[in-house]
């Protein structure tokens, strides 16, 4: 049961959490890319910052293993996001 | 400031986002050990769907191991953020079915929903098709990567940026 209840709460603070920064609008992702609407980039850093700080944190006390770590494999990953920014500009999300 | 009126904002500050989705971020490590990300759940779906319809292609190495026919913690995700953005969105009252997007569109590209909807799709395709090249989309790369300090989750970041811009700027002409 819990299998099943935990990622569908994780999945809705997620979200909420878009919702909220107002990232299901079309504007707010092409106005990134024009320099118009930095919203994208400010709540991406936060993230990345508040989640980096908890989960090396986290890790340092031993109350979890890193063992999730993306692969880098640096073509792939760059070609990946040179097409990936295409479709984002194209569909606006 | 109160519970009850800072859900009805319809939008918060990007910092206080930020730190609802790090926190949501660091919960999914510590409580199902895995890392948040979209993209992955569709090519799950994609999978069923093949195995459904008897395709070649569920034979494939990708979509017998890479991304099995089952229903996987990606799949759950997206129960749960339809479910939060629909909150969300009710709470505060931004809730509205919309076949156009608010601003900004109609002034670029005219009034032709045929227009938006065949370029959101032909986006779409391209999303996740490059999501799968680079081994994860938003979420699951560039959020998720790069807090775990991977140099895939930067590299990925970089490329979008690059190309995002430029396709805009080609979208947008003059009046970038």
């Amino acid at each position: 049961m819990m299998t099943y209840v935990v990622p569908i709460v994780i999945g809705f603070f997620f979200a909420f959490a878009l919702q909220k920064a107002g990232l299901g609008h079309y504007h707010k992702i092409v106005n990134q890319f024009r320099f118009k609407d930095n919203t994208v980039m400010k709540f991406m850093m936060t993230g990345i910052s508040v989640g980096l700080v908890g989960i090396y944190t986290l890790k340092d006390l031993g109350f979890l293993q890193m063992d999730q770590v993306s692969s880098t494999y640096i073509l792939g990953n760059l070609l990946g996001g040179l097409l990936f920014g295409v479709g984002m500009a194209l569909a606006g999300t | 400031m109160g519970f009850s009126k800072k859900m009805k904002d319809k939008e918060w500050s990007p910092w206080s986002a930020g730190v609802l989705l790090g926190l949501t971020a660091i919960g999914s490590y510590v409580l199902v050990g895995k890392t948040i990300g979209s993209s992955g759940g569709i090519e799950n779906i994609d999978s069923i769907l093949l195995k459904a319809f008897d395709s070649s292609w569920a034979n494939l190495m990708y979509f017998k191991y890479q991304m099995p026919p089952v229903v996987s913690f990606q799949i759950l995700l997206f129960v749960g953020m339809i479910l939060g953005a629909l909150t969300s969105s009710l709470w505060s009252k931004d809730f509205k079915f919309r076949m156009m997007p608010d601003q900004q569109w109609t002034q670029t590209f005219g009034p032709s929903k045929l227009k938006r909807w065949t370029m959101i799709f032909i986006g779409g395709v391209i999303i996740e098709f490059s999501a799968g090249i680079a081994g994860g989309c938003t979420s699951g790369l560039a959020i998720s990567g790069t807090m775990q300090l991977s140099p895939a989750g930067l590299i990925f970041i970089a490329g979008l940026f690059i190309s995002g811009i430029i396709t805009t700027k080609l979208l947008y002409g003059g009046d970038y």
